[in-house]
């Protein structure tokens, strides 16, 4: 199904670009992202991507980006109504009631769209995001510019986002409505090292406010079954850092790491190793792993004792755990424009194909699958 | 919103013990990086302008990647770009 929907969603942007007059340097992305998991969780993800240069102007762009999540989680094992059921730690916002306890399995879907109108240094972007119990907004303003002979780059960003939740009931109606706020500041330094190596910098703050849980989440104490309560404000700082090296063999490293810590008493530490290599004239493959792992919040326990909790607090959220985890892949990125005789319409056609696996330390595990084209004119 | 970025930056300094040593870091690796660095002519950018040497890489990729990640891990940003939503799979 998700296929026979990619298709048809090809053909109409093939229809679109054939109906529309483009000037040069723009480009239209197609993509298609599978995400599947050891617990029966898929996710299709259909996105649509168009980059145009902004009317009367030398070095505007404006970008608009729609995508689609089609989510579909297994059903829920166990007889309907059943403690086991009540008890069900979901590890997606799914709404526990009679009529999703059936055999069938449960499928939503997310809408996004976000953009970015950008003149010069400055870029102004937005990003919303709509579900049938949760909606999202964010705005942002972006400056980045080059200094000491395009040698460096400095960047800075800011972002504030709004959420509004609305948990659904047993008859599919809002029972309940809560919001989410967030501010992030990102300063960033990028820095060419010599005629070969490049790295970057970056700092990133951040303030969550607001409901940050599960709302269909439960956790189970010794004596009884409880929602899931977890504070409601969060201060977030992390450090990453990269460096990029280029080899004789037309290929280069990137190796990567990022400190992340915040006020849940969460720390992290994130590394990124990647190598590139050009194969023949243009195709490039790409090898990638990534190490994470991570401490526990501070009130997360595998058991309660009470509904009291740590200071109050109880999660079942898996992801607050100490966990560790790994992901492998690679990636090639072929230049398609003569492989698909279309040269005379269009100035780039590249196609990429990506395959990645995703591990925990907690026994999670999901494989990820990517392609997409982009043409440009 | 300002006072949402009023309590943000308050929170900020109160809470630069939570911050402080990143920035530290952060700090010192940019004089590093700021004082070993050569300053590279155009002329000889002929291997930074390879395409496996684009330091941005994929943002559509990355953010996409952020996003399924942010539903798994704790731990989230640093990299700049938006999110939100309940992102849960």
């Amino acid at each position: 199904m998700f296929i026979v929907l990619n298709i048809i969603v090809i053909a109409l942007a093939e229809a679109f670009l054939a109906a529309s007059a483009w000037a040069g340097g723009e480009t239209i992305d197609f993509r298609w992202h599978h995400f599947a998991d050891n617990q029966g969780t898929h996710v299709a993800t259909t996105s649509f991507d168009v980059e145009k240069a902004w009317a009367g102007s030398n070095d505007g762009r404006i970008a608009l980006t729609y995508s689609l999540d089609q989510v579909s989680m297994p059903a829920i094992e166990g007889v309907p109504g059943s403690q086991e059921l009540l008890d069900a730690v979901t590890t997606a916002s799914r709404p526990v009631s009679a009529s999703y306890q059936e055999s069938e399995n449960y499928e939503k879907q997310r809408h996004q769209l976000d953009g970015a109108l950008a003149r010069g240094d400055l870029s102004g972007t937005f990003y919303l995001s709509f579900e049938e119990d949760w909606r999202a907004h964010q705005v942002g303003l972006a400056w980045n510019r080059e200094v000491a002979q395009s040698n460096a780059t400095v960047g800075l960003e800011g972002t504030f986002g709004w959420d509004h939740i609305t948990p659904l009931g047993e008859d599919g109606s809002a029972v309940a409505e809560d919001r989410r706020t967030s501010v992030s500041a990102v300063g960033s330094w990028a820095q060419t090292l010599d005629v070969r190596t490049q790295s970057r910098l970056s700092l990133e703050l951040g303030q969550v406010s607001g409901f940050q849980g599960n709302p269909y989440r439960s956790v189970r104490t010794d004596s009884s079954i409880v929602a899931e309560s977890h504070p409601r404000h969060r201060l977030r700082s992390s450090l990453s850092g990269e460096i990029l090296r280029y080899f004789d063999t037309r290929s280069s490293v990137r190796l990567g790491y990022r400190l992340y810590r915040d006020d849940w008493r969460i720390q992290s530490h994130t590394g990124n190793l990647e190598f590139k290599q050009v194969m023949g004239e243009t195709v490039i493959l790409r090898y990638r792993y990534r190490y994470y792992t991570q401490g526990g919040a501070y009130f997360y326990r595998d058991q309660y004792p009470d509904e009291n909790g740590v200071d109050g607090y109880l999660t079942s959220d898996y992801k607050l755990a100490p966990l560790s985890s790994n992901l492998f892949g690679v990636k090639l990125e072929i230049p398609a424009l003569d492989l698909l005789h279309l040269r005379r319409v269009f100035s780039a056609a590249d196609l990429n194909l990506k395959i990645e696996r995703y591990y925990t330390s907690t026994d999670f595990s999901a494989g990820i699958i990517e392609t997409g084209i982009e043409v440009g004119f | 919103m300002v006072t949402s970025v009023a309590m943000f930056v308050g929170r900020v300094v109160r809470r630069a013990r939570c911050v402080g040593r990143a920035g530290r870091i952060g700090a010192v690796l940019v004089l590093v990086l700021s004082a070993g660095c050569a300053r590279v002519m155009p002329i000889e950018r002929e291997m930074l302008s390879e395409p496996v040497m684009v330091l941005d890489g994929d943002p559509r990729e990355r953010q996409h990647e952020q996003h399924w990640v942010e539903t798994l891990e704790g731990s989230t940003g640093g990299y700049g770009g938006a999110a939100g939503g309940c992102a849960c799979y």
